[in-house]
């Protein structure tokens, strides 16, 4: 009897599958120990299974490490955005514990004196660079006006020389056109506080006899009426006779630190002005 | 209406530059006066009658806050804008080097002519010796930096130009 192709195709699928029950049952016998094929088998393909793991577990955790990676650098730029924030904060609380302080200060200079007081922001300095004044953000609608003074809480810093409705104009001390009647605080000395168009001024008509010596602080006399009495104007800084003249030099470093300048208070009521002391003014002016 | 609207900017920008950024320099005296830039940049490639224009303008913006009487700055802007506008045609201004030289020639003119405004008005000024020193300090930095920022003002005008804006140069 001839054997067909369907028994044919059935057959083989039963010896194939009685062989691995074979091999099976013979594995249950012997589990310590590899038999001779199963070895074989082992030998041959583990290298290949070595490499293929690798590969794979290398690309595994490229693609773990990759979407890890991402996940980090997501939560790096949340933590450094929050960092970056908690940063800004930290700087706004240190700016309003600075400008606390100065402000403070700049209250305990208020209550000093009698005059009353109007705080205001610094805007701009000049544009040309060859004078010494600066734009503040109070003007006539704040009761601002022209010759009032400005102060600062270290001491005086220069006169309303033009207002607008919302902004002033202020001629600094440094200035070569600002002039102060002061006064030497140990020895009562008088003089003309002059700016000399930099950091530095110059107390003028200080007669070569009158005691003046480096270190003295310079206050405005009061006189002329625009600036309040004992304002501290500055320090004198250095002291020169010279062999012939009437008056000495005498440079005063202003006590206002002009360069750090961002609150300044103006005077609003200047104190009334004897007709004695409009000389006086004329000759500061 | 665009070319304004971008001259306006620019100098806002100079204006912000000269006003509060200046000044917190560590040497703020040797600045480069921005709008004597911009007004040579307008004197060297626009109509002397803009150019004018623009002078007067710049130089009343400057004088805002100073403590000065009459249009000193207006003024000296002019005479400024006047002779670069003339020498444009007969010197060779286009060479950097001979801008250099015409910038620290004007940054000079300025701070002479505002010094002797100044004592034709009897104000005060600083001394001498240290306006020297300033003017000297000032027209060096000028002479060095100027042409660049006349070099980067007609790369914008260009640009201007490749926008669409209608740029009437005194070359064309």
């Amino acid at each position: 009897m001839p054997v067909t192709s369907q028994t044919r195709k059935l057959i083989i699928p039963i010896l194939i599958f009685l062989l691995a029950l074979s091999l099976i049952s013979a594995n249950l016998h012997s589990r310590e120990n590899m038999s001779f094929f199963e070895s074989l088998v082992v030998g041959i393909t583990s290298p290949v299974q070595k490499v293929v793991r690798r590969i794979i577990g290398g690309i595994g955790n490229v693609w773990r490490g990759y979407f890890y990676l991402v996940g980090a650098q997501k939560e790096n730029e949340v933590l450094r955005r929050e960092l970056h924030e908690l940063k800004l904060q930290v700087n706004r609380y240190r700016e309003a514990d600075l400008a606390n302080q100065r402000l403070r200060a700049l209250l305990n200079f208020k209550k000093s004196i009698a005059t009353p007081l109007l705080p205001a922001e610094l805007v701009s300095f000049d544009p040309s660079g060859w004078f010494q004044t600066i734009l503040i953000d109070k003007g006539s609608s704040d009761g601002v006006a022209q010759d009032m003074a400005v102060v600062s809480a270290e001491g005086l810093m220069g006169r309303v020389i033009g207002v607008s409705s919302r902004h002033a104009k202020v001629l600094l001390i440094l200035d070569a056109n600002s002039a102060v009647d002061a006064l030497i605080q140990r020895s009562r000395v008088r003089g003309v506080l002059v700016g000399l168009g930099r950091d530095l001024c110059l107390l003028k008509y200080v007669q070569r006899n009158e005691d003046v010596q480096v270190g003295d602080q310079v206050i405005s006399s009061g006189m002329g009426g625009v600036f309040p009495k004992g304002l501290l104007l500055g320090t004198v800084q250095e002291v020169v006779r010279g062999s012939s003249g009437l008056f000495q030099r005498v440079e005063v470093e202003p006590a206002a630190d002009f360069s750090r300048l961002e609150e300044v208070m103006v005077v609003i009521q200047p104190p009334p002005e004897e007709p004695s002391l409009k000389g006086a003014r004329k000759r500061q002016e | 209406m665009r070319t304004f609207f971008l001259y306006f900017l620019l100098i806002l920008g100079a204006y912000l530059c000269q006003t509060v950024l200046y000044p917190i320099f560590v040497i703020p005296e040797l600045r480069v006066d921005l709008f004597l830039v911009l007004l040579l940049h307008f004197s060297f490639s626009y109509e002397r009658s803009k150019a004018l224009v623009m002078a007067l303008f710049l130089g009343l913006l400057m004088d805002v806050g100073l403590p000065l009487q009459g249009w000193v700055h207006p003024l000296i802007y002019l005479g400024l804008a006047l002779l670069a506008s003339m020498l444009w045609q007969n010197l060779n201004l286009h060479s950097r080097r001979y801008q250099a030289f015409f910038l620290g020639l004007c940054t000079l003119l300025e701070g002479v002519g505002i010094r002797t405004i100044l004592v034709l008005q009897d104000a005060g000024f600083a001394e001498t010796s240290h306006f020297l020193i300033v003017l000297t300090g000032r027209t060096i930095t000028t002479a060095l930096v100027g042409p660049l920022l006349l070099a980067g003002l007609e790369r914008l005008d260009q640009w201007f130009s490749s926008l669409g804006v209608f740029r009437e140069s005194q070359e064309a």
